[in-house]
């Protein structure tokens, strides 16, 4: 079985024509552009991307505008919104509004890849899972039970505790590790349901091999549904990594909104500089919200009756 | 319409074919005797003949064909295929069966994915078998598309954009891919418009005489049957009850089994109307229960090819 997990993770999209993927993705922007929640997702979501795109974009104006070691030579304390700082300084100088476009880079970063990697984790197992039945499912279910009662930020607090600062893509991937039980188990259903289909059986009857059933057979089928749980995911990383940012226990390396709100925070200027405050604050609500109203739209897409989850569970 | 009794080799022969299948019960879930999904079924499929397998809808019918074709794996009893014994055979070894028994399925919505195009789904066999290079893979899905009355430009399609006839075609031209030698028919026109039945069954019957098919039809509509068959069990619970060439079965049914079930479909001819009464006042006792059918132990040959269960 361990043969399957490894092969598995061929993208098997490749194998699929490009004729489906291109009419699906027609017929899903169609529904999608209709759908007004989704609408509204994807603009913010384009205004995010165009913020992380421009990102880099100050640090070529002037070196003083680099987010993380910009310091005005006149200015090395908090100031407010200016022609020269938009949206103000921080407690040594550095420019908020380039501080706030390096963060949404990092906050796509961190949610995209985090849940890309969750959704490939819980995919990959929750299919092995239902495919295997028997003991493979009873064993790879109660690993995922294990791990999805652990509360993810009190585990990720306790490991930076132990192992100092974590590396940005350290705490992605301990988000990953675990945020996957969830999409398994959705995946684990959907292929109990899959595997009794007759077109499985048929395949099997073909000669086809149970690696080439769950390839060809089976992953194309759960494909959008992982899609769809991945934008829910994007949702909770962003979260977590916002609060562990905040809690101090961020990368010290990298500019997020959460590591923002914790130099308000640790410089006592949480209601003092509503202009510091507020921007990082309303961009992490309105990003995860984004994902949220798109994770929705797609949910309908999809299948109106499919269960949905709680992105802040 | 009837062909010729050929008393050559058969094609496949099951002999005490069996599947339990355990229900669990209770807290401790004990495996109690469960259900005798298939309780020692003998057949002979000669070549060239379509061999149909009547019965009511759970009598295992479905079960029989999932076992030849090891879907499920059976509990007791042999299958040969061509002389070759196939029971105990891994799947490795079984694999190139897998070309030589084929299979066509009941509902034509679920039996395609959804997400191959129908040259894709068609191929699966042929590139899994490696009977055909890649490069004459496309002729051979039209070839096969033109056999079964499609027109080629469908090989690209996806399954949603077909009708239930088409895509039982489909199903069918899959089926017929890896050329096999016998193809299990598991209702294959129920979930069918009547309209379309007609022109499924004409399909199957032109194919069998063009390529030299054998079928094991399984069907609970007797009138399909009796047209299409050459030799008949009916089946019930997970027994045969009855054996006989499709004619002597129409005009002579023996078991009271057979007799109901003719009398409960839409009579082919008129004296089945009042079979049931007929039924109802021969047996002792009153009408019998519907154990009472399958309790019989030992088959008797009444007439050649006609084989009866009897009561003791």
């Amino acid at each position: 079985m361990s043969a399957d997990t490894n092969n598995r993770s061929a993208p098997s999209g490749a194998a699929l024509p490009e004729a489906y993927w291109q009419s699906a993705f027609t017929e899903s922007w169609g529904v999608l552009s209709r759908h007004t929640i989704g609408r509204i997702g994807m603009i913010l979501l384009g205004l995010f991307a165009l913020m992380a795109l421009a990102s880099f974009i100050p640090p070529l104006i002037d070196p003083i505008y680099n987010p993380m070691s910009g310091v005005d030579p006149i200015i090395s304390y908090t100031s407010g919104p200016s022609w020269r700082h938009w949206l103000g300084t921080d407690f040594i100088g550095r420019d908020i509004f380039s501080q706030l476009l390096a963060g949404a880079r990092i906050a796509f970063m961190v949610g995209i890849s985090a849940a890309f990697m969750s959704i490939f984790l819980g995919t990959a197992i929750g299919m092995l899972a239902g495919y295997s039945g028997r003991w493979g499912d009873t064993l790879l279910m109660r690993l995922a039970d294990m791990i999805m009662v652990m509360p993810t930020l009190l585990v990720l607090l306790v490991m930076a505790a132990l192992f100092g600062q974590l590396n940005i893509w350290t705490i992605v991937l301990l988000i990953a590790l675990f945020r996957w039980p969830g999409v398994a188990r959705v995946i684990r259903s959907q292929t109990l349901t899959l595997k009794h289909r007759p077109f499985i059986e048929s395949a099997r009857i073909a000669g086809a091999s149970h690696l080439r059933i769950l390839v060809r057979h089976i992953l194309p089928n759960v494909l959008p549904l992982a899609l769809l749980y991945m934008s829910f995911r994007v949702t909770s990383a962003i979260i977590i990594e916002a609060a562990l940012a905040f809690l101090g226990f961020g990368d010290p390396g990298t500019v997020s909104w959460g590591m923002m709100l914790q130099w308000v925070w640790k410089t006592g200027h949480m209601f003092q500089a509503p202009y510091w405050l507020l921007p990082p604050g309303i961009c992490i609500s309105l990003l995860t919200l984004a994902f949220y109203m798109l994770g929705r739209a797609m949910e309908e897409v999809l299948d109106p009756r499919m269960r949905r989850e709680d992105p802040e569970e | 319409m009837e062909k010729s009794l050929t008393t050559g080799k058969p094609l496949l022969t099951v002999r005490n074919l069996k599947k339990h299948f355990a229900v669990r019960r209770g807290f401790f879930q004990r495996a109690d005797t469960g259900v005798r999904a298939v309780d020692g079924v003998d057949l002979d499929i000669l070549p060239h003949q379509t061999m149909g397998l009547v019965g009511e809808s759970g009598c295992g019918k479905s079960t029989v064909a999932r076992l030849i074709l090891r879907l499920l794996y059976p509990d007791a009893g042999r299958i040969c295929f061509d002389g070759q014994e196939i029971t105990d055979l891994n799947e490795r070894a079984f694999k190139p069966l897998r070309k030589k028994i084929q299979m066509i399925f009941q509902d034509p919505y679920s039996s395609l994915n959804p997400r191959m195009t129908v040259a894709q789904s068609i191929a699966e066999g042929v590139r899994i078998s490696g009977i055909t290079a890649k490069t004459d893979q496309r002729r051979r899905i039209e070839r096969l598309l033109d056999m079964v009355g499609m027109p080629s430009a469908s090989a690209d399609r996806y399954p949603h954009e077909f009708s239930g006839g088409q895509r039982q075609r489909v199903g069918i031209a899959r089926a017929l891919s890896v050329s096999p030698r016998l193809i299990l028919c598991d209702e294959p026109i129920s979930a069918l418009d009547v309209s379309i039945q007609a022109q499924i069954i004409n399909l199957l019957k032109d194919l069998q005489d063009e390529l030299g098919l054998s079928y094991l039809f399984i069907s609970h509509d007797l009138n399909v049957v009796s047209y299409i068959c050459d030799h008949v069990c009916v089946m019930y619970r997970g027994r045969i009850m009855e054996s006989a060439p499709a004619t002597a079965l129409f005009d002579n049914p023996r078991h009271p089994y057979t007799l109901k079930l003719l009398s409960a479909t839409a009579p082919l001819k008129e004296e089945f109307r009042t079979v049931s009464d007929v039924v109802a006042s021969e047996a002792p006792g009153g009408e019998l229960s519907e154990t009472a059918y399958a309790e019989g132990t030992t088959m008797v040959e009444v007439e050649a090819g006609h084989w009866v269960r009897t009561q003791r």
